[in-house]
This record gives structure tokens, sequence and C-alpha cells, in this order.
């Protein structure tokens, strides 16, 4: 048999890590969590589904605490649901039989949930029944009328609109915006209640596919015909009417996407000439071109992600089997290169109150999710996951806090986790930890969930004195990210004796602290002495997937 | 000089699980060969499964004996046959390019066995120890002691075969254009074609029954049902059914007879064992009006058919037969899709079956028709590997906990897996206990840490031991060593060590584990229950026993015999 050396087998160097997972709610918590939940005034809010019945509860991670905001019921039906203005919009319909889809929303407290008017919404399981678009909500009654929500009032249009596409619109201000029906293939305009055809406008076969609106001016971006590869065209409305079409334009012909970006207004164009190019324009306020700005040859801009000081930018390539690359530009339009792939897909963007978080995730087997990290002093920092699966992200502009939703690739356990720049007190303290220089002497420390769902630490501590062997235990429940623990020494029995009472005298204590994925701080005072020990883990890789490690970008 | 101490284990408070309790353990180690990938077989030493891991497909062996597991091949396999207890597979090496492999279940011994290439279905057959694939060409291959054998020139799309000798087969084909079946019979190297018939069937494939000196076949003709006797020898000509039984649905072959399902106007609701000499039958099962049979295996001493509800996509059902056709009482479970029938163990048949409200339910019956089920839930049922000669089987199992599929081994005692991590004490012996910590190197290799916080006469004692760590292991032997001749926290000074004796581990339920420690001061056997921690009960899961009583059943399916 071979032996092994007990406390001297080496973790083989110590790894600076940077961020790591730690668990933000209990499993019990996200148990029937169908869809990704929703960040409310750092409340997750989640939809939960049993068998034929849905409830919506939150859990606050800063108090742990959870509430039901509606019960379970069957055949009820939460659909439809909106972050707006910090808080949480959805349509509820509680009669399975009648089409009654009430309007409610939620702080993320129970005492904050409440319908919102008495009007009957149109209501469908898309997102399309209910809308933001600057900054004002907008819904629609189940007979066509159109309405404006605000904090304690609403308007209702009754402009009759068949069904409108919602994801499309054009909002001036209060009681002005432009709109499509989608059922009569019309745009129009209502203004204080009146409604103006605008379709006319259009060129008589027209698919819209964008509407936005940038600094006063509302661009229609659509595609003249219904093939699919119909050119594109831009219709630009200003306020007071007055309209413009980019093809009649020599500069602007073949534009195909606005947007705006620190207040300004942009367009990507795509260049005719050979090889076909794409341009990033600016935009002047009243919607002729300005400059020039970045020209790319072999591909067309595609989608765009607009963080608070970024732009990332799908580059595509002409040719189909070439690789996609994305840019990171910032406001001086300097960009950078950060992923290239065939196929290769948006990130997700979560964008918090002091950092933008863009996530990579690797949908096959190789668990890897890439996380960049964009401070607002525009700096980039990139953290590699490896061991999770990535099933969700769920941030808000008014907390610094990001949940992921991620599967446990040894486990396929799923559950909600935080970024953190160390451990915490959690699982991944869980081992055998010692200094190689303290020889044969060491901690152990194991972290337990009772069957009454608290969590303790326990930890034994294995040592000498005065030559002879000395053992000490303790254990405390914990829910920080140190841990003191108060140290007992027991003597008096002997060796596996049943009922042979021991006696308990006080040694000292321990303050645990995690610093890293494989190193632990231990601070045991005792006889009014403090001794601090810098412990690293016995080499054990089953933790290692609670820690990122930072890449170069 | 100390005395040597015997310590009985008291009783203890909690409540025993019944014996017959069984445990599963998931098989594949995820950190070193991913996950469970939809192939396993049980040869008579080896569990031979696929696992994939960041993409890449391999084959993984598990001795039976020793439970040491060995990647047999790295790459992308299929149609995992096994036959004489090896296993056959077929590999793609480049796009749409395969050939044959086989493996003993060890590294050494897995090998290809030819550079013909093979056709993309792979392996045909195995049975009766013969393996038939086919070539690119579709010309029909056998393998004989690891040879490839060419039967040569006809291209041939087999939907079944029957196999006299290792040079008499006859094969059933599919024409296209007219949609018939063609019937050829290998005449030493040679594919000849000999019978011609149509069927419009395209639901239900022919198949061929091979009972006696004679292939049987039933096929569906212009909505008639014909049946053919095929001879030894090449003859083919309609079976000539007995006059006291009704229309002949399918046949099968048990125990060197010949058995029909049939019935009147396509309600095929009855079983006939025909006599040997095929004129007539000598026993019968019928169904209750509304089912029908629709397909039939046979395990050990054991028919199992599969029974339709008699309307359109009505539920399935399995019923299970002896040889004299009386009923075997079979737990009552339907579905919409029945592929997976049952598996032979050496003495016993096993089914398995998936309900909402039970679980996943193992059905057993023994050779003397003794029927035990076992129930396990938070799973989905997916099959079973199993061998005849091995008592061992292994379960595939879809945890609805994690969504995912495993292979796991089924036992009265649970394996060690990460759920022994964490402390373990006996509630009367104050302050003592065990901290056992299991931990995965960087190289890959599982370990056993174990400490012992204790005392000797009256001052504290710490032991501790370190042990590799295999698969499956139920128990596991440490050796725990004394420590002394230091300060407190001291740096840079070694103690002196003395191997203090040595610590057997056994689990014996997910909370309970018994331990035996020897040395030559002490000889201590002992119980020690979990501190309150359920952070691994998901590791430990088990069937127990579901009664048979009050299962609705089986009378509203069966009949009584006749």
């Amino acid at each position: 048999m071979i032996k092994i050396s007990l406390f001297i087998m080496l973790f083989g160097s110590f790894s600076s890590f940077s961020l790591s997972w730690n668990q933000a709610i209990p499993v019990d918590e996200v148990r029937n969590l169908v869809n990704e939940p929703y960040l409310i005034n750092d409340r997750l809010v989640l939809k939960k589904v049993w068998r034929n019945m849905v409830a919506l509860e939150s859990y606050n991670s800063l108090t742990n605490e959870s509430e039901t905001l509606i019960e379970f019921a069957e055949d009820q039906r939460i659909d439809n649901i909106i972050k707006f203005n910090d808080m949480l919009y959805f349509l509820l319909k509680v009669n399975p039989l009648a089409s009654e889809h009430r309007l409610w929303k939620t702080d993320g407290t129970a005492s904050g949930t409440v319908q919102v008017n008495d009007l009957n919404f149109y209501g469908s399981v898309t997102q399309e029944a209910l809308q933001e678009h600057n900054n004002t909500l907008f819904a629609q009654t189940d007979n066509g009328g159109i309405i404006e929500i605000y904090d304690n009032s609403f308007t209702v249009h009754e402009v009759h609109s068949n069904w409108s596409d919602f994801s499309k619109m054009c909002v001036f201000g209060a009681n002005d915006f432009i709109l499509q029906d989608f059922y009569n293939n019309t745009i129009f305009r209502v203004t204080n209640g009146t409604k103006v055809d605008l379709t006319d406008k259009f060129p008589t076969a027209y698919v819209v596919l964008n509407m936005e609106v940038i600094n006063n001016q509302c661009y229609v971006q659509f595609a003249d015909g219904i093939d699919w590869n119909a050119p594109t065209d831009v219709l630009r409305i200003s306020t007071d009417g007055e309209s413009q079409l980019f093809s009649e334009s020599q500069s602007l012909a073949g534009v195909y996407q606005i947007f705006e970006f620190n207040n300004q207004t942009y367009v990507f164009r795509k260049n005719m000439d050979q090889p076909i190019s794409s341009s990033l324009i600016k935009l002047n306020s009243d919607g002729s071109l300005s400059e020039e700005m970045l020209t790319l040859e072999n591909g067309t801009y595609d989608e765009i992600i607009k963080t608070k000081n970024h732009l990332l930018v799908s580059f595509k390539p002409n040719n189909y089997f070439e690789d996609t690359h994305h840019f990171l530009i910032n406001e001086n339009l300097d960009y950078q290169l950060t992923r290239s792939g065939i196929y290769l897909e948006l990130p997700d963007y979560r964008p918090t109150l002091e950092i933008d978080y863009v996530i990579y995730p690797t949908y096959n087997s190789s668990n890897q999710i890439d996380i960049l990290e964009l401070s607002n002093s525009a700096e980039l920092n990139i953290f590699k996951s490896k061991g999770f699966n990535y099933r969700f992200s769920v941030s808000s502009e008014f907390s610094n806090v990001i949940y992921f939703g991620l599967t446990d690739v040894v486990t396929n356990l799923f559950n909600v986790f935080i970024l953190n720049d160390a451990p915490k007190i959690g699982i991944s303290i869980n081992g055998i930890w010692h200094d190689p220089e303290l020889k044969n002497q060491g901690l152990f420390i194991r972290q337990g969930i009772r069957n009454n769902n608290s969590t303790y630490i326990f930890t034994s501590l294995y040592t000498f004195r005065d030559g002879k062997p000395l053992w000490l235990a303790g254990n405390a429940d914990y829910n920080q990210n140190s841990i003191t623990i108060d140290l007992y020494e027991y003597y008096g029995a002997n060796f596996l004796e049943y009922f042979d009472e021991t006696q308990q005298s006080e040694f000292g204590q321990i303050t645990i602290e995690m610093l890293g994925c494989d190193e632990l701080q231990a601070t045991v005072e005792h006889n009014n002495e403090s001794k601090v020990f810098n412990l690293s883990r016995i080499d054990n890789t089953t933790y290692n997937k609670f820690c990122l490690e930072q890449t170069i970008p | 000089m100390k005395t040597i101490k015997c310590i009985t284990a008291l009783l203890t408070l909690l409540i025993l699980i019944p014996a017959n309790s069984q445990y599963i353990n998931p098989i594949v180690d995820y950190s070193k060969e991913g996950v469970y990938s939809n192939l396993a077989i049980l040869t008579d030493t080896h569990l031979v499964y696929q696992a994939k891991k960041e993409e890449i497909s391999s084959l993984w062996s598990m001795n039976l004996n020793s439970k040491v597991k060995q990647k047999l091949f790295t790459g992308s396999i299929s149609s995992l046959k096994k036959q004489n207890n090896q296993v056959y597979f077929t590999v793609q090496f480049e796009s749409n390019k395969y050939r044959l492999w086989s493996s003993d279940g060890t590294k050494e011994n897995t090998q290809m066995l030819s550079e013909t290439l093979i056709g993309r279905n792979g392996i045909l057959y195995s049975n009766q120890g013969r393996i038939l694939a086919q070539n690119q060409q579709l010309q029909l291959l056998q393998v004989q002691s690891n040879q490839i054998i060419n039967f040569g020139l006809k291209p041939l799309t087999p939907n079944s075969i029957c196999v006299f000798d290792d040079n008499n087969l006859v094969i059933l084909s599919e024409s296209a254009e007219p949609k018939s079946y063609i019937l050829s019979r290998t005449v030493g190297m040679v594919v000849n074609d000999f019978y011609q018939f149509n069927s419009e069937d395209d639901i239900t494939l022919p198949q061929f029954v091979h009972s006696g000196d004679s292939c049987f076949l039933s096929y569906r003709d212009q909505e008639e049902l014909q049946t053919l006797i095929i001879s030894k020898d090449g003859n083919v000509s309609s079976f000539v059914q007995p006059n006291d039984i009704p229309k002949i649905s399918f046949f099968f072959s048990h125990l060197d007879r010949l058995y029909v399902a049939a019935g009147e106007e396509n309600v095929f609701n009855s079983i006939y064992r025909l006599t040997p000499d095929l004129t007539t039958y000598d026993k019968s099962a019928s169904l209750n009006p509304g089912f029908i049979y629709e397909g039939a295996v046979t395990r050990n001493d054991f028919i199992v058919t599969r029974v339709r509800e008699n309307y359109f996509e009505g539920r399935l059902f399995k019923v299970i037969l002896n040889a004299d056709l009386d009923f075997i009482p079979t737990y009552y479970n339907s579905s919409q899709v029945t592929t997976d029938l049952a598996y032979e163990l050496p003495s016993d048949v096993l089914t398995g079956f998936y309900n909402p409200n039970d679980g996943v339910v193992l059905q057993f019956i023994s050779s003397n028709e003794e029927v035990n089920l076992m129930r396990i839930q938070d799973y989905y049922y997916k099959g079973i590997t199993s061998n005849p000669n091995s008592d061992e089987f292994y379960l595939i199992l879809t945890s609805q906990k994690s969504g995912r599929t495993d292979i796991f081994s089924y036992s009265d005692r649970p394996k060690i897996n990460n759920s022994i991590i964490g402390t373990w004490h006996e509630h009367d012996i104050y302050s003592q206990g065990l901290v056992i910590q299991k931990g995965q190197r960087n190289n890959g290799s599982d370990y056993l840490f174990t400490t012992f916080y204790t005392f000797d006469m009256g001052e504290p004692l710490w032991l501790a031991g370190n042990e590799e760590l295999l698969p499956e292991q139920n128990q596991i032997e440490v050796a725990l060593y004394k420590y002394d001749g230091i300060q407190l926290f001291e740096y840079n000074n070694t103690p002196n060590s003395e191997l203090f004796g040595q610590l057997k581990i056994q689990i014996e339920t997910c909370n309970r584990i018994k331990t035996e420690f020897i040395s030559d001061a002490y000889d201590v056997s002992i119980n020690l229950y979990r501190i309150d921690d359920k952070s691994y009960d998901y590791l430990c899961n088990k069937f127990t026993p579901l009664p048979f009583d009050n299962m609705p059943a089986n009378n509203l399916i069966m009949e009584q015999n006749k």
C-alpha cells in the first residue's frame, strides 16, 4: 500500500483569481422557476410554474427574505412581463374562460403589487402587448385602443387599430406617437387624440423593419417590397410633419440601420462598390450626412449593443462561411476586435449601476462563459468561467449586483449566483486546509445544510501541545463573508468509549476568511494572543469551478 | 501496555431501512469522462459505455470485478452490439466513412477489424454468435473469429435475417419500385434471390421468426394477412395454419415451440402455442375485448408482450406470460410509446416502467414466477443494460431534478461518492467523531482523507489517514497515523508519526456508515451517523419495495386462460 505523507500534498501553485461565483439564493427558492427572473429594487422577481399553476414570488438576496407577490392558482396566467421605471408590469389573467387581462405592477414587495386600473387589456403570451418607448409605457385595449400608462394615470386613445405592432413605434412625447396598424398595413400618427394617416409617404408595398426616435426625428426603416431580399430604405419624419426618403439622397442611399449613441445619430450604410463595404456614418440633427466615420470592406455591419460608453458592433462577412467579427467602439470611435467566429451571435448585455457586463456563453459541452466587464472608466476586463452552463443573467441599472442562473456541469444542478471579488463562506470552503510549513497540522472545514435549511460551518483543527496531539473543534451558523467560531478543546474520555463524559474548555476563537479559491486566512485567538495563518487547500480540483480566471483582452 | 478492548455497538435510535432497499450510484464521472451518451452494453466482464465531454465522444469500459475504468476509444461511434462477450461498434473516421471495430472491454484488445469500409447502417444483426454488417456497396459481411467474410456481389438492404448456419442465411430485403419484398439466400459465398412478395404495410416491417428447421414470416398484402414458411433448403410456401385458430397476426418462438398471435377481424387478442407438428395448439391466452397483441419478445422462461388498446393511437401496456401462457401479474402502467420490453438476468426477468405517481418502477420475475416491484421517485425510466450471465445490471435513468441521463449501478448499499463527505459520529460517544473529505487531485485521481478526533486515556488524540478511491467502492480501508512531538502551531518542525491502526469504512445507508477500527490495542466495530447535513441528499437515492396490492391492473386487460 502506498503511504502518503499527510498534510504535505501541496497544491502546485497559488493562482490569482479575481472573481468568484457565490451562491445567491437557497436552492429551494428557485425550484419551479421557468424563465429568467427580473431584478427590481434588489429583489429578484421569479415566475414559477408548478403543474398547471403559476405564481409570482420575490427574493431579496440582501436580507434573504422571500415574499409571495401573486399566489399559485390553477389556470391563472401571468404574461407580458416588462420592466419599466424599476417596476415590473404584467398582465394577469385570472379567469381561464374569459379573455380578461388586467394590468398589474409590482415593486418586488407584496404590498407593492397592485392592479394598475380596471381596463381590460389585449393579452398574448408575446411581449408585444406591453411595450416601452421613449420612457412611456404603452398597451392596447381589447377593442383596439392605445393606452399610455403613467404612474398613477393613463390615457386611452380610441384609434381603433385592429392590431398594432407595439415593438415598432415612434414616440415624440405625451399624446404624440407614430404607430403601425399591422393588420391594415397602415402607419398613422396620433397627436392629442387626432389620428393622421401617413401611409402615402411610403411605397405601395413596404414592410416596416424598425422605428426609432432620435433627436426628435422619427426614423422608419422599411423594406421596399415583401421579398426577403428587397432593398431597404428609411423615411425620416420630423415632429412638424416634414419627411425625407433616404433613397432620394445620394449620400444616404443604402442606409439600413439608424441608432443613437452619445446623443448623436448614427447610421450603417451598405456601399454597393466592390468589394461590398459598409460604413458607420454620423448624421446631423436634421438627418443630413455629417461625416463617414468607419468603413470596413467585405461585409456589413449588423446588430449592435449600446453600453454606457461603448458600441459593440457585429460585422458580418459577405461570404456566409467566413468569420463574423465583433468590434468594441468607444466614444472616440476607436475600435478593438473582441471576438471572431462563424455564426457568432451577439452576447448578452447586462448593465449595472457602475459596470456594464457583456456575456458570451458557449452552448456546447466546453462549458465556458466569458464575461467582459466594462467599467465607467471604459476599462475592459475579461473573465473566463469553466464548470457551469449558462442559463441566464439579470441585472438592473439601479444596482451593482448581477445575478447568473448557472447549471453545475458535474452535478447538473441549477442555482443562482452572484459575482464577488473573493469567494464568500459557502460550499467552496469545504475541505482540508494547511500551511506547508506547519508540518502535519491542518484545518478541516465543512459547510453543512441542516434539514431545517439553516447553514453552518463545522471546523476541526489538528495540532499539538507540549508534544502531544491536540484537536480543537467548533461550529457556527453563518451568512456573511467571514466567520468567527468558538474553539473548544475536549479531554477526559477514552478511545471510542460509550457514555464517557468529556470535559470541555474554551481554547479561543478562530476567524476564517476566504481570500481566493485555494487561499484562506485563519486567525486564531488563544491566551490573548492572535496568530494569523495563511492556508492553502490540499490538492483538490472539486471547487475550481467557483473561480473565474482573468484573461488578457 | 494497553489491553484489547471490544466495544459493542449499541442499538441505534434510527429506524433501519428495510434490507431490500436498493441504492443507485451514477457510473459516469463527469470530470473525467463527461456525460453518458446513449450507448451502454454489459458483457460478462465489463460495462462498456459511451460518454461525451467537450464535444468529444469516447468509449469507456468498467471492469466488473476491479471496477477499474479504461478509455477504449476516442471518437464517434455507433451501433454498439455484443456477441460472444465481445462488443462490436462502427467508427466514423471520415465524413460518411465507417469501419468495424471490436473490443473485449480492455484497451489492449480494442482494435479495428478491417480496413473495409462498412455502410452507414453499421451492424445489422447480432445473434447466435454472429455479427452481420454491410460494406459500402451494401454487400453483406459476416464477422467470424474477428475476421470479416464478404458474401459478395449482391447489394442488399436487409430488414430481417434468418440464420440457419454460417453459410445459409435467408435475407428479407425491401425493393423500392415496385414496392415489394425479396427473399435472398446465401449459398456458399453468393447471394441469390429466390422469392418475391408484395406488401403495402408501411408501418409494420415483416420480421423472420426462426423455429425448428424453418423460418416464419407474416406480412400484410391488400389488407390481407399472409404467412410464409421458409425451409432450410430454400423452399417457400404459405404457412397452413391450424383450423382451430383464427387469422395469424405474427409469429414468435419460445423454448423450441412456435407461438402465434391471432384473432378475427383484425382484433388479435389471443396467443396460441402450436403443437410441435404445427397442426393445432395446446395452450392459449386471450385479452379482454378492446386490447390486442402487437408484439412479443421472450426473456428467460417468459414471454413479454406489447399490448395496445384497440383504437386509434391507443395506449400501450406490457403483459407478461409464462411458456404455458399463464398470465404473470404485471405492474399496470400505460404509455404512448413502449419500445423497451424486458431484460434477462441470470435467474430473473426484469422490466421497467415510469408512472408519475410511483416514479420509476422495476418489476422482477423470478424463475419460480415470484414477482417483486421496486420503485424510485424523481427519475424517468430510460432503459436497462443487463446480461444473462451477470448478476449485475445497470439502469439508465434521467434525473428529474437535474435533467441529466446517466447509467446507475443497483446495489444493496450506497457506493462511496461525494455524499460521504462530512462529519460522522455516534450520539452516545461524546465529543468524538470522524471527518471525511473526498477530493479529486489535479491529476484526476480521487482520494479519501480521513481525520479521527478522539481521546487516549483522557487526553485528546487525533489520527489521520489518506487512501486512494476507485469507482464503485462501497467500503474502504484507511491506515490511520498518530502524530506527536511538537508544540502548538510550531513551524518547520516535523512531528513523529506512528501507525495507530486500520480503519475500515463501509457505507450502510446514506446517513450511516459502519466503521471497524483494528490495531494492536483495539478492535472496535461501530456505526456512525452523519451530523445533520442534507447537502448531498441528491446523491443518495434508493429503490424501495412497492407492494403489489391494489394494482388495478391486469384484470382490465386479461381474460382467463383457455
